[in-house]
């Protein structure tokens, strides 16, 4: 007994002082909030007169990754800014829109009201992209994949560029 | 002091390590990011969403599709010795039933406490009442074997007691099965292999074929089938002149099908219409004692060796509904079905009573099980609090059906007598459940949960069980969990009703002998009782210290306390006037039967370190050391235990187990090597106790990605081809110079070396 836990013990420093670059699995909210950031670089903006990227979080569950990941950083030479709400009418003027928690009844109100806005929709919602949305990030064996609904993207006048499409299945879909 | 030492160097490591932080992933490409692994997560033990189970408030671990796939393991039982030490599962020779379904223990406690979910929901158990003296002796436990691995998406083990969230059964822990889900591969494999002396060939072939439905929808259908052909290690038999070998000892003739259909159709307003269906299919020949020749008798005079046949049929039927009422509350409502049916037959034996007209083919009689469960599941967060509830009804049924006259008249089948008509039953009982379940998140670091869970059975009465378990993040990365709470099982209908007997000959005179129902005349005149349900009081305590989330240290303490464990009593002869009287009235020589036997406390400790490495030339090496220490001591007693069943519980698995487990990624070779330590334990027999000593074995697997569609595995279980200490006696049918040279018991099973190929299409 003793025995083994001396050997734990030396595993256990010399894991930590020479291994401290270690790779991590990575958790799972803080992944989808780096990809938000990484799917805006695939989009073709249009100008607008901001001078801030705004991504807003609808009924945030992803914790505070979205403003520490995004923190300082700039997306189309525009300096990042974190919006959270937990009321569709309070959204003002957006690049993207997460929606991070919402009901079938919830979403369908969220994506009328949004409607021809020029916003990407990103969402891990179940079926999102299926739903109406244009972007969904889920996960299967244990990696995050993307499905993005094109005639979606298309009809909201986001421009995707052909290389996310490359990396995403393409789905169909809207409110029946 | 010298915890004190322990205690100050992790500390100063704890220290040094939290200054390492190191985050690159933003300057990653999202293509990179996509290729990333993300955590692992597991809901067993909490009625939260789904979290990493290094989160967990209770001990969990988490095996992947992936590390099943690259274990190269065939069957479930294999799958949780291999990465769960402190699982025990065993293959046992010339023991009736037991040979066709792999008994299993974790942490040293019995099969039975053991509960084990599909997708959330309780799996019914087999039919087969385990008579034999073994780690499964006395148990009906669930046939894990029934479901083919390929289907299994991951599979979550809880160390602790969980009776308060999860019924009856969750004594020593949960295994919690979750099915592939959506999937974006399907694959078709084969795999060939034998063992190192030339026999036991198995082939297996696996085909798993994925359909997506609407809103991430899915269609799933699993098939496997599997022929594996007997090992023979037994020895010589030497009451034949010259000796030789006859008796079967190893694996058994088995023929296996299964299939499962796993379905998921989601609407549009949330709602998700689940269902699976588990099949499968088993028929398995193993042998009993050798009957030497004998000149008198008028069939088989020059010897024989009966052959048991045991066709086993294992189904269950999952349908439920879940949804979101609109002011986010979650809600499920399941049905389950399941059927085990446990078909005996004996062939190439006789009925020694019936002399020339004996048949030499015998219908031996089934046992039925069927268990339906119906749920009601809500749960809704409401701030700081998770809060679920839910109702449970369960109706169970076992049934005894009868042999062929012929195969229980006069002395019975040779090799094993059949059910009789006096042995039939067909029992049910219902029960009620109602739980309720509160996690309160304090703030980001500390969580509390508390759990009660009211149970009514028709039949023993009712009970009321309560867990307590926190989680609290002293630093980021150091987590210290606690868990503390009660727990019951149910006396299983089959050790309620069953009964076994048979007729022998005893100074000239038939007699019964063999298992009665508690119920019965003769086990009451010999003090048996109505069972009552097992209970239990449950400890745990450890921390998980994460370098980063792809490392991590795991130390657990745990303690069980269990009363009334059910055993199947000692054989017992009349010893009063009184119970002389009952016996003669019924013929009896001598009989055993269930009953709340003993009290028992089983602690231990298990420490698990994990971590996966990426070398500058892109190589992964992810590797897992855990060490297990277990030891249950009987600390009370209901009636008297024979010595060698006091030894079989506190001694008859090994104490300690650990595990090195190492699996290394290089171009497109994928190579898992483990390396597994038995330690020691002992068997009884006889009057005697015999140590086994501690055994290390060697597994190795070999994978090459051909090209993005075909891997080729090469591989082996114990490679180094490790057996186990023999009896240390001399004897014809037990003993090193016997016919079963070593125990039943082995945590390594007898046949030695396996060696195999596999291929693996995925389109």
């Amino acid at each position: 007994m003793k025995k083994i836990i001396f050997i734990f013990i030396f595993i256990f420093i010399f894991i930590s002082i020479f291994y401290n670059n270690l790779y991590a699995y990575e958790v799972e909210d803080k992944l989808k909030s780096i990809i938000v950031g990484k799917i805006a670089k695939f989009i073709n903006w249009e100008n607008s007169d901001s001078n801030e990227f705004i991504i807003t979080v609808y009924k945030n569950q992803l914790g505070n990754y979205f403003n520490s990941i995004h923190k300082g950083k700039k997306i189309n030479d525009k300096k990042i800014r974190i919006k959270y709400i937990n009321n569709i009418e309070n959204l003002k003027f957006t690049n993207i829109l997460y929606i991070s928690k919402a009901t079938s009844s919830e979403l369908s109100s969220i994506l009328n009201y949004i409607h021809e806005k020029n916003i990407l929709t990103i969402s891990d919602l179940r079926g999102f992209a299926q739903k109406g949305g244009i972007i969904q990030i889920y996960s299967l064996s244990q990696k995050l994949k993307l499905n993005i609904n094109l005639k979606k993207a298309k009809k909201e006048n986001i421009k995707i560029k052909a290389s996310l499409l490359r990396m995403a299945n393409i789905v169909e879909g809207g409110r029946p | 002091m010298k915890l004190l030492k322990y205690i100050s160097i992790i500390s100063t490591t704890l220290l040094v390590t939290s200054l390492h932080a190191t985050d690159d992933l933003d300057d990653k490409s999202l293509a990179s990011i996509l290729n990333e692994t993300i955590e692992l997560k597991s809901e067993i033990g909490s009625r939260e969403q789904a979290k990493n189970f290094l989160d967990s408030k209770s001990p969990v671990d988490v095996i992947s599709a992936k590390q099943i796939e690259e274990s190269g393991q065939t069957k479930l039982t294999n799958v949780l010795k291999y990465f769960v030490p402190g699982f025990n599962t065993i293959e046992t020779s010339v023991s009736d039933g037991t040979d066709h379904i792999n008994g299993f223990t974790l942490r040293g406690m019995s099969s039975d406490q053991i509960l084990v979910l599909v997708n959330g929901k309780r799996l019914h158990t087999s039919a087969l009442m385990n008579e034999i003296p073994n780690i499964s002796g006395g148990t009906t436990h669930v046939d894990l074997n029934t479901i083919p691995v390929v289907a299994i998406e991951k599979i979550e083990i809880l160390r602790d007691g969980a009776a308060a969230q999860y019924g009856t059964d969750a004594i020593s822990g949960v295994i919690s099965i979750i099915l592939k889900g959506k999937s974006d591969k399907n694959t078709i494999s084969l795999h060939a292999g034998q063992r190192k002396e030339g026999d036991g060939e198995q082939v297996q072939l696996d085909s798993f074929l994925s359909v997506p439905l609407d809103y991430d929808g899915f269609a799933n259908l699993t098939l496997s089938a599997n022929l594996q052909n007997r090992t023979q290690r037994a020895g010589e038999d030497r009451r034949l002149d010259p000796p030789s070998v006859q008796t079967w000892m190893g694996l058994p003739d088995s023929k296996n099908i299964s299939g499962v259909l796993n379905t998921e159709i989601a609407q549009y307003n949330d709602s998700v219409i689940y269902s699976n269906a588990i099949v499968s299919y088993r028929d398995s020949e193993s042998s009993t004692f050798y009957r030497v020749p004998d000149e008198n008798r008028a069939i088989y005079p020059n010897g024989f060796l009966p052959i048991m046949n045991a066709k086993i049929l294992d189904y269950s039927f999952t349908l439920g509904v879940k949804g979101r009422f609109s002011d986010d509350t979650q809600w499920d409502i399941s049905n389950v079905y399941g059927y085990n049916n446990f078909d005996y037959s004996l062939n190439d034996t006789m009925n020694y009573t019936l002399g020339a007209v004996s048949p030499t083919s015998f219908d031996n009689g089934n046992l039925t099980f069927i268990q339906n469960t119906t749920n009601l599941d809500l749960k809704k967060n409401i701030g700081q609090f998770n809060l679920a509830a839910g109702l449970e009804y369960r109706y169970e049924n076992y049934k005894i059906e009868a042999g062929d006259e012929t195969s229980y008249a006069g002395t019975g089948t040779q090799g094993f007598s059949g059910f009789s008509s006096e042995d039939e039953t067909d029992s049910s009982r219902e029960n009620y459940a109602a739980y309720i379940d509160t996690v309160y998140n304090v703030n980001k670091d500390l969580s509390i949960e508390g759990a009660l869970r009211f149970e009514d059975y028709s039949d023993f009465g009712s009970t009321q069980n309560i867990k307590i378990s926190s989680g609290y993040k002293i630093i980021e990365k150091l987590l210290l969990r606690t868990t503390a709470s009660t727990g019951f099982r149910a006396p299983s209908l089959a050790q309620s009703n069953f009964s076994h007997t048979s007729h022998f000959v005893t100074n000239d005179q038939l007699s019964l002998k063999g298992i009665f129902t508690p119920d019965h005349a003769v086990s009451q005149i010999l003090g048996a009782q109505e069972l009552e349900s097992e209970s239990s009081v449950h400890f745990t305590t450890g921390a998980v210290y994460q370098f980063s989330n792809k490392t991590s240290l795991m130390i657990d303490y745990f303690y069980t306390k269990v009363d009334d464990r059910i055993l199947l009593s000692d054989k017992k002869s009349a010893s009063t006037p009184e119970e002389q009287a009952i016996f003669d009235e019924y013929g009896v020589s001598n009989a055993s039967y269930f009953t709340n036997a003993i009290n028992t406390k089983t602690q231990g400790i298990d420490i698990k370190f994990n971590s996966e490495y990426t070398f500058d030339n892109g190589s992964k090496l992810n590797s897992t050391i855990w060490y297990y220490y277990g030891e249950t001591e009987i600390i009370g007693f209901n009636e008297d235990v024979s010595l060698n069943k006091i030894n079989d519980i506190e001694n008859g698995q090994p104490k300690s187990n650990f595990r090195i487990l190492n699996n290394y990624k290089v171009d497109k070779y994928n190579i898992t090597l483990n390396i597994s330590r038995f330690g020691s334990f002992s068997s009884s027999l006889g009057s005697g106790v015999y140590d086994i000593d501690p055994v290390i074995t060697t597994d190795l697997d070999i994978n090459y990605e051909v090209n993005n569609n075909l891997d080729i595995s090469i591989g082996g279980t114990n490679i180094f081809d490790e057996t186990l200490d023999k009896w240390g006696r001399s004897n014809i049918f037990l003993g090193y110079d016997g016919i079963l040279t070593t125990t039943n018991n082995s945590p390594i099973g007898v046949s030695g070396a396996y060696y195999y190929i596999k291929a693996s299409i995925k389109f």
